[in-house]
Order: structure tokens, then C-alpha cells, then sequence
């Protein structure tokens, strides 16, 4: 419990204690005081009493008005007496109540006594006299006893207040006694002895024994108080262990601090505010080839000798100036000349200058390799030059100048820019003035005119530099094709040459096969009506010339017609449509239906795709396909399946036979024009349908190929676009047709 | 092992009181009235017994029949009024009230019937009215007829028992009856709407008394004085504890609640030894003596002897204000 609470309760039990000792007073004052109101009434009631018992005797003896009145006068005054007692009484007393009952009987007998005397002259009077003046003696007795029993009770409350008085005045400032002591007790046990504790255990912590802890149990201001001290010293604990392991930390990382830098292969060093070394690491003392002795605490200036001191000391000079200084200086030692690079940077702190960090950096190595790039540089036959983000040249090697053939001088800044720029350069280019160099296109060629005005062409790459300095934002390089460009643009004339002479030839083909048709027609038709008509009149030698001219003819109409078809794979182009294969190969076999009866050839195939393609064409690619597998057929029945299945985005389809199949030496000429691997008179055909074939595939952007055991049959492969709706095959699904 | 004998005989001793008491109970000749609840209260709830007396009781109708109960000598107390005391007080002296215990102004009623005709005190003359002669009831019903103009010795009096006095009433025997409680209301009830109570003077407190022979009160004063303690105990329990009281009551008397209501403000209870006790035994004597109740030339006898103070002295010193 708090220690206000209990000060408040102390305060509140006291303030208790005196309100009950006032309110015990006051009541027994009032009750003291109706009591000697009480008394009062009764010797009041005692003196009526008596008179009225005085006055009845009078009254019995003589009869007269005088005692009659004043009893009656009396009686009231004790009634009143008594109404009084009743007021002052609560409850009234038993034996008050009954008083006030026996007072109104002798009232009444009274009554009754007058009543007999004013009958004196009845003969019944005497006895009626005696018997009331007989019951009001013993009525009036009776009276006196409740009255007296009365008084006995009114003694008794009044020595029951007396009682009640003497125990409230007794123990009301008992009480409070009590409660000081009490609060004088607690004061003692729950304050003083807790901050005897507390003070003690603030000694000791101050003497340095901070495992000293109060440890009071309490829950009260004191128990706080011992809470904050006890673990303020758990704080201090914590603290000082912090402490020491901050210590050892930065111990150690003071340690690995002088480990790294004396593993370091810079020189490092630190010089305190009066040039003296305070650190230096074991690379920097061998440098100078001295030991921790005879460099830390001795002054810059005793350290080095006199060449040193003249070229470090002016730097050092700026450094302890607020100046971070950095140079070169080539240092001998033992004979052995180094570069290094020096760094002096001030260690500033409250604003001047409290020391200077030294780092020597030996960038021998690196001067050597920048020599040795610089050679090679000037040596490539590959323009290299670098430039800043706004384009302007830094650096340029001898291949730029020849290449563009400006001077160094004239290449540093705007002037290799300008002299790349197709724009400004003076010629035209596809692409707007100066973007392909920095606007984001890294490769260009293009001619520019030198300034000796000659053109050439320049193929001109450049390339970001990630990480580079901001002086140089891009690397290129600068190559002269103009002898590449001007062959290219020799071989460009020939191929347009070259193509105007095949559209040529294929002009010339189509109109010489269409218009040889006719008088081939008409020749032909009147060799087989000269031999129709008039083969019997012929002779022997007629008659198989006459064969030879009708075969000739029938044979140079079928060669006009594939000739023909040929020509129109490129003269009659159409644009390209879904076509579902299976349909194409429907109408085919119709076309077929009376060679394949004639063969007993089957022909099956799975599920064909929708391509995309020329319908027609691909007519005629199945067509020429199927004729072949039919007519080049072995020993049984032609047997011819397709199928397809995708291959990326295109499909790949094939038809297989199981004919006579083809020598793999002459593989590679069957798609040739004109080309036949059997005589005439065994397998009919001219040799133009494969090739046919072939100009049909490629239009389509595919690829026709072969593969053929001879004696067992031919697969025939080719590829064809396909389309996005194209279903996909499924395994196994075949149709025979 | 001195104490341990000590405490035997101790206990042996009070075995052996224990004993004599148990053996020597108080027989108490205990009326049929409103008056003896004390009685019965301390009876009920066993104050007798933890008074350390032992009482058995028997019931009278009547001071009279309780009166002969004691002088017979088959009942060592008896509950009277004081009038049985007067009226035995010409006959012998060797009994004494030993303290009262009860009063009442309204114990005694004249109930009349009203096809009688009767319907005031001076239409009584002439009229034959039942009551039990010496008794308190003869007492009140003289002295109200006198007060009120009648001469008792007018009434056409028919003496009868306690338990006659009602029925010769309900019956048209008689025209009124004065009886005490709680005949007086069986009576009434009996009559239904012609019985009448007659509206009387309160000429008249009765006292309930305790009265011993004489020899008990010197030999058994000890169980006296405990019965009286008893009895304060149960006056006591009567006023904190009425509705059980009354229960009690109800009980005893075969009583309904309605007759309890009617009563119960009538009595007192209280334990006196007073002077006003002498002062009635005394008026009524007169009485006895004026009216011819007792023999001509009875001499007066001297009241004082008839009581005894000493139990009373003993168990409450400061109650009993009678000197003797």
C-alpha cells in the first residue's frame, strides 16, 4: 500500500475516530439532557403524585370543594408532567406508558368518589364510598409504584449515559492514542528504517560496490524509491560492462586498424600538428628504411633528407593549410626509382588543422601500363579516341588523324565531332545530325570529306564508359571502310542487274511457252490426222516418222504446259490464305482417281493443318508429289502416306511412298530443271515437276528435301507457314482416301 | 494430585444436587388463563430448566380449584389472584404469594344477553346473573353493579363453575355472566350477535400471583427463587418475542388469533411485590367482610403475613418495594 494511501487512511481513521468521539458526546449529551428532562418530569410527576394522595385523603375525609379542585388542578399538572416525559423519552419507557394508563384509572375513581358524594342521601352510598375510597387507595398505591419504577428506569438511562459519557470520554482520545501510535509505528517501521536502507546503499555504490541493492519489498513510495536506486545500480552495472566492452572493442579495432594498414601496400602515415609522425605503417617505414623509433615522434623535416624535404615540404605546407595536396614525385631508393603518388589531407577538427594524414600510393606499375597502352595505341591502324558527355574529344590516336585527317590539335574538342557529324561533314545521312554518336545510336557508317577533300567512308563505334570519370563519358573507335563500301555498292549494281535479267528470262519464258503452244497444237493435231487418215498409205520408214513427229509433238505440248505452269508460279502470284490441306489433298485425288484406280494405289494421310499459302500452288505441290510416288512405283501396289506435324512455327509435312526410291547420288539433282534419272520410254515425264515442287516450297519460304532408300520407297519432306488457328496434330489419326 | 481429588469431589457433589433436584420437582397448580403465560412461555422454551428448576404443572380452572390444588397438598405453587388469597386468608395462614407476575384491568367481563333486555349496568337488577362466587369475577361484578347504582344484593345470583358460568348463559339459563378470560369470550362467541359485553368501570386491576405454602417457601426457597428467574426470563422473551408468545398462548388456551388480538393489550406482565398488592388484598377483604361474603364476625385478618418476600428479595433484590 502506498504510503499516502495509508497517511490518507491514517488521516481519514483519525478524522473518523474524532467525529465518533464528537458524535458519541453529542448523543450522550442529548440523551443526558432528555434524561434530566425525563428526571425533571418525574420529581415533577413525584410532587403531583403526593398531593393528589394528600388531597384524596382530604377529600374522602371532609367532602370538600377546595381539596376537589386542587386535585383536579394537580391531576392535570401531572399529566402534563408525565405528556412531557413522554416527549422527552424515545421510546418511552414501559413504566412510563403504564403510569400515564394507572394515572387516568385513578382520574376515573376519582370521578366516581365525587359521583358518591353528591349521592349522600342513597342508601347504598356508604358502601359504594368504601369501595371506591378502597380502590383508589390501592389505585393511588399502584400509581406510586409505576412512578417509582419510572424513576428506577430514568436512573438507569442516566447511568447508562454516565457509563456511555465516561467510555466515550475514555476511549474517544484512547482511540486516537491509539491511532497515533499507530501512525507513529508505521511512520518508524515502513519510512525511517527503508531510508536508513536507502542511504546506506547510496554510500556504497558511491564507495564503488555497486552489487549493493536495497531490496525492499514494498509497494509504496519507499518501495519505488528502492525500485529506482536498485535499478539505476543495475544500470551502472550495465554501464561500466558496456564501457569495458567499448574499450576492448575499439582496442581491437585499433589493433585490426594497424593491421590492415601495415598489410596495406600504400605508405601510410600520420603527422600530429607539430609535423611529427604520430603512426606510420611498416610499408612506409620500409620506404624510408627506418624503424618505429626513428620515425614516430621525430619531426617531417629530421626524417627526410634534403631532396624530399624540398619536394614534400610545400605540399605539406598547403596541407597544413586546410588543402588536400596531391602529386607525383619519383623517388629513388636502394637504387630503384618509383613513382609515387602522394596524398596529403588535412585532419581537421574545431575548425584548424590538428594533423595531416599522408598516403604515398606507388603507381609505377600503372605509369609503365599507360606508356604501354599509349604505344600500342598509336600503333593501331584503328582509329581510338575518347570524349567527354558533351562529345568533345579528349583523345585521339594517330589512325583518327590519318583517318579523318585532321591534326591532334584540331581533333581535340568540337573538332572530331565535327568532322564525324554526316551533317556537317557535308553529306547526307539517314540518320539526324549527331545522334548517332551521343544520342544513343553507338555504330554508324557513313562518308565524310577530309580536309584534304578526300571522301571516304568511316564506320565510327562508341561505346559508354561505366564507372568513368565524368571527363570521359564515351570510348570509340574509328575504322575507314571506303574500300569495303565501294565494293558492296559494285556487287548491289550487279545483283539488280541480275535480277532485271531473271524477271527477263521469266517474261521471256511465259510468253514463249504460251505462244509456242498454239502452232505446237496445231502442228501436233495434223500429225495425228496425217496419221489417222492416211497412216495406211505410208510406208514403213513414213509411218515411223510420222510416229515420231505425233510422240515428238504430244511430248513438247506437255513440256510447253509444265513450262508454263512454271512461269506462272511467279508471274500469277496471289496473296497468301488459310488453306486446310486436307481439302487441297481432296481435290487431288479426284484428279487422280482415275491413275490411282488404274495403279490399285492407297493413299493415306493423318490429320493435315490449315497453312498458309497459295491454294492452287499447293495443288500442284501435292499433284506433282503423288504422280511421282504413283508412277515411280516397284513391284506392288503404290502405298502413299502423309503427314504433318509442327516444327516451331511452321509444319513440316511429308509424304512417304513405298516405290523404287532413289540412288542417294542423285539426290541433290532431282529438284533440278529438266533433270531425269530414268529413260523416257521407262518412266515417262519431263523432269520439271519436282522442280515444280521445289519453286512452290520456297515461295511459300520453306524447304523441300528428300530421303529415299532405294528398292524401298522416297520420303518427301517440306515445310510450310503455318497459321495461329492451325489445330494441332494428333498422333495416330489417320484417313485413308 | 490434590486438585484432581478436589475436582472429584466437586463433581461428585454436583452430581448428587443435580439429583436431589431432579428428584424434587415443583409441581405448579397452573390456570386456564390469559394471566399464566409467563408460565407457559417458560415452560415452552425450557427456562425452567435452564433456571436449574424442575417444574411440572397442572391445569385448574380457577384461582379457587389451583388454590386447593396447593392446600391439598398436590401441588407445591399455585397460580391465584389476589382475591383467593383474601377470601383463604379467613380460613388458614399457612400459605404466601411469593411474587406477582401479571395484571389485568379488563381480566373480568360481564357479557349479557341482549334479548334479555339488558343493555346498562341498572338494568341489572332483578337479573339472574351466573358467576363463580369468591372469585375475582363475584369481586368485579359487586362492585360495579354497586358503583353503578345496583345493589348487588338485588342480582339473582347463580354460582356455578368456571366451565358452567358460559353454557347457563348461551343457554338462557341466566341473563348475564360474569366470567374472566378467556371463558368471557367463548361466551360471547357462543351468543353470537346477543351476546354482549357490558362496557365496564375500571373499578377493578386483577393480579396473577404465585403462592407457596408456607414450609415450601422455607425448604425450597432456592427452586422459588429460580422459578421466579425463569419467569423474568420468559416476561422478558413475552416482550421481544411477542408473535411467538402469542403462539404460545394460542396453544395453550386453544385460542384463535382473533381472541389473541382482542386480549393481548389487557395484561401486563411484570414481577412485583408491591404495596398496592396489600392494598387490594385489604379492599377486597373489606369487601368480603361489608357484603357479607364470609361469615359474620370474620375478623379481619392480617394481610402482611400472606406475603413473603424472600424469593423475591433473593432472585431480583430491587423489584419487591413492600416493607414489612
Amino acid at each position: 500500500m502506498r504510503i499516502s494511501t495509508r497517511l490518507n487512511i491514517a488521516l481519514a481513521l483519525s478524522a473518523c475516530v474524532a467525529i465518533g468521539v464528537m458524535a458519541g458526546m453529542a448523543r450522550v449529551s442529548t440523551l443526558g439532557e432528555r434524561s434530566l428532562r425525563a428526571e425533571l418530569a418525574g420529581q415533577e410527576v413525584a410532587r403531583d403524585l403526593a398531593s393528589l394522595l394528600t388531597l384524596t385523603q382530604e377529600y374522602t375525609l371532609y367532602l370538600g370543594e377546595r381539596p376537589a379542585t386542587q386535585w383536579h388542578a394537580r391531576f392535570a399538572s401531572m399529566q402534563r408532567g408525565i405528556a412531557a416525559a413522554v416527549a422527552h423519552t424515545n421510546p418511552p419507557h414501559p413504566a412510563l406508558l403504564a403510569l400515564r394508563d394507572q394515572a387516568s384509572v385513578l382520574d376515573e375513581l376519582f370521578r366516581q368518589l365525587e359521583q358518591v358524594a353528591l349521592q349522600a342521601d342513597s342508601p347504598l352510598n356508604p358502601r359504594q364510598r368504601s369501595l371506591v375510597v378502597e380502590r383508589l387507595t390501592s389505585e393511588s398505591q399502584e400509581l406510586v409504584e409505576r412512578r417509582f419504577e419510572w424513576a428506577q428506569a430514568v436512573g438507569r438511562d442516566r447511568a447508562r449515559q454516565q457509563r456511555e459519557l465516561t467510555l466515550v470520554a475514555l476511549a474517544g482520545p484512547g482511540l486516537l492514542l491509539v491511532v497515533c501510535a499507530g501512525l507513529a509505528w508505521t511512520v518508524s517501521r515502513r519510512m525511517l528504517a527503508p531510508l536508513a536502507r536507502l542511504r546506506q546503499v547510496a554510500r556504497d555504490i558511491q564507495g564503488g560496490a555497486l552489487s549493493a541493492r536495497v531490496g525492499l519489498a514494498s509497494d509504496d513510495e519507499l518501495g519505488d524509491t528502492a525500485a529506482s536506486v536498485d535499478a539505476m545500480a543495475d544500470s551502472l552495472v550495465m554501464t561500466n560492462a558496456a564501457l569495458a566492452g567499448e574499450v576492448e572493442q575499439r582496442r581491437k579495432s585499433q589493433d585490426q586498424l594497424h593491421l590492415v594498414i601495415d598489410n596495406l601496400p600504400a605508405l601510410i602515415a600520420h603527422v600530429d600538428a607539430d609535423r611529427r609522425y604520430v603512426v606510420a605503417n611498416r610499408a612506409y617505414m620500409a620506404r624510408l628504411g627506418r624503424g618505429a623509433d626513428e620515425l614516430v615522434g621525430h619531426r617531417v623535416e629530421d626524417v627526410h633528407d634534403d631532396a624530399d624535404r624540398e619536394r614534400l615540404m610545400p605540399q605539406l605546407d598547403l596541407a597544413f593549410k586546410g588543402q588536400v595536396a596531391r602529386f607525383e614525385t619519383e623517388l629513388e631508393h636502394d637504387g630503384d626509382a618509383r613513382i609515387l603518388q602522394v596524398t596529403f589531407v588535412p585532419e581537421i577538427e574545431h575548425g584548424r588543422v590538428a594533423g595531416v594524414f599522408v598516403l604515398k600510393t606507388n603507381v609505377t606499375s600503372l605509369r609503365q601500363a599507360e606508356e604501354r597502352l599509349q604505344r600500342v595505341m598509336d600503333a593501331s591502324p584503328l582509329g581510338m579516341f575518347t570524349t567527354d558527355q558533351e562529345g568533345r574529344c579528349l583523345y585521339a590516336n594517330p589512325a583518327v588523324q590519318r583517318i579523318v585527317g585532321l591534326s591532334v590539335d584540331a581533333c581535340l574538342g568540337s573538332g572530331l565531332r565535327l568532322a564525324l557529324d554526316p551533317m556537317t561533314a557535308g553529306h547526307e545521312s539517314p540518320q539526324p545530325a549527331g545522334a548517332w554518336a551521343w544520342g544513343g545510336i553507338r555504330a554508324h557508317e557513313h562518308r565524310i570529306t577530309r580536309t584534304d577533300g578526300q571522301v571516304v567512308w568511316v564506320r565510327a563505334n562508341l561505346a559508354p564508359l561505366p564507372g568513368a570519370p565524368q571527363t570521359t563519358a564515351f570510348v570509340g573507335t574509328l575504322e575507314d571502310v571506303t574500300e569495303r563500301r565501294q565494293l558492296q555498292e559494285a556487287l548491289e549494281q550487279r545483283t539488280v542487274a541480275l535480277t532485271r535479267s531473271n524477271e527477263d528470262l521469266a517474261r521471256f519464258a511465259y510468253v514463249a511457252s504460251h505462244d509456242l503452244q498454239e502452232p505446237i497444237r496445231v502442228v501436233n493435231s495434223y500429225a495425228q490426222l496425217l496419221k489417222r487418215r492416211h497412216e495406211a498409205a505410208l510406208n514403213q520408214e513414213a509411218r515411223e516418222f510420222l510416229g515420231f513427229m505425233v510422240e515428238g509433238g504430244q511430248r513438247a505440248l506437255t513440256l510447253i504446259r509444265d513450262l508454263l505452269s512454271l512461269s506462272r508460279l511467279d508471274s500469277q502470284v496471289r496473296p497468301f490464305d488459310p488453306v486446310p490441306l486436307a481439302e487441297v489433298l481432296h481435290g487431288v485425288l479426284q484428279d487422280l482417281r482415275m491413275t490411282i484406280e488404274a495403279s490399285g494405289a492407297t493413299v493415306t494421310h493423318d490429320e493435315l493443318p490449315t497453312v498458309l499459302g497459295d491454294r492452287v500452288q499447293l495443288g500442284q505441290l501435292l499433284a506433282n508429289l503423288l504422280s511421282n510416288a504413283i508412277k515411280f512405283r516397284g513391284q506392288s501396289a503404290p502405298r502413299v502416306h502423309l503427314h504433318a506435324n509442327l516444327d516451331a512455327s511452321r509444319w513440316r509435312i511429308s509424304v512417304a511412298d513405298n516405290g523404287i526410291g532413289i540412288d542417294a547420288k542423285y539426290v541433290d539433282r532431282i529438284f533440278l530443271m529438266f533433270q531425269r534419272l530414268h529413260v523416257r520410254s521407262v518412266y515417262a515425264g519431263n523432269g520439271i515437276g519436282l522442280a515444280v515442287c521445289k519453286r512452290v516450297v520456297e515461295r511459300h519460304g520453306g524447304r523441300i528435301e528428300v530421303e529415299s532408300v532405294p528398292g524401298q520407297g522416297s520420303t518427301f519432306r517440306f515445310t510450310l507457314p503455318g497459321v495461329a488457328q492451325n489445330p494441332a496434330p494428333r498422333d495416330g489419326a489417320s484417313a485413308e482416301q | 494430585m490434590q486438585v484432581r481429588t478436589c475436582a472429584g469431589w466437586i463433581g461428585i457433589a454436583a452430581g448428587a444436587a443435580t439429583t436431589a433436584n431432579a428428584a424434587e420437582r415443583l409441581t405448579i397448580a397452573l390456570s386456564h388463563s390469559s394471566l399464566a403465560l409467563p408460565l407457559y412461555v417458560a415452560q415452552a422454551k425450557g427456562y425452567f430448566q435452564e433456571a436449574g428448576v424442575a417444574v411440572h404443572s397442572i391445569e385448574c380452572l380457577g384461582g379457587q380449584r389451583c388454590m386447593a390444588e396447593l392446600l391439598e397438598g398436590r401441588a407445591d405453587i399455585a397460580t391465584v389472584t389476589e382475591l383467593a388469597v383474601a377470601f383463604q386468608s379467613f380460613k388458614r395462614s399457612d400459605f404466601a404469594i411469593f411474587v406477582t407476575f401479571a395484571s389485568s384491568q379488563r381480566h373480568e367481563k360481564l357479557v349479557v344477553r341482549k334479548s334479555s333486555g339488558i343493555r346498562d349496568w341498572s338494568q341489572l337488577a332483578g337479573k339472574r346473573v351466573a358467576t363463580v362466587r369468591a372469585t375475582s369475577s363475584h369481586y368485579f361484578l359487586d362492585s360495579a353493579a354497586l358503583l353503578h347504582g345496583v345493589d348487588p344484593r338485588r342480582l339473582d345470583l347463580l354460582a356455578l363453575a368456571p366451565e358452567q358460568v358460559g353454557p347457563a348463559l348461551v343457554e338462557g339459563r341466566v341473563d348475564a355472566a360474569a366470567i374472566w378470560e378467556p371463558f368471557a369470550q367463548e361466551t360471547l362467541r357462543a351468543l353470537g350477535t346477543d351476546g354482549l359485553v357490558m362496557p365496564g368501570t375500571r373499578i377493578y386491576a386483577s393480579t396473577f400471583n404465585l403462592v407457596a405454602r408456607r414450609d415450601l417457601i422455607a425448604r425450597r426457597e432456592g427452586d422459588l427463587v429460580r422459578t421466579i428467574r425463569a419467569l423474568q426470563h420468559a416476561i422478558q422473551f413475552i416482550a421481544e418475542q411477542p408473535d411467538e408468545a402469542q403462539a404460545i398462548l394460542k396453544s395453550r388456551l386453544g385460542v384463535d388469533q382473533a381472541y389473541v388480538d382482542a386480549t393481548w393489550r389487557d395484561y401486563r406482565y411484570q414481577l412485583s411485590l408491591n404495596q398496592s398488592l396489600l392494598s387490594t388484598l385489604e379492599g377486597q377483604v373489606r369487601w368480603a367482610i361489608r357484603e357479607g361474603h364470609v361469615p359474620p364476625a370474620s375478623q379481619m385478618p392480617s394481610l402482611l403475613q400472606f406475603i413473603d418476600l424472600g424469593p423475591m428479595k433473593k432472585a431480583m433484590p430491587d423489584v419487591p418495594t413492600l416493607v414489612k
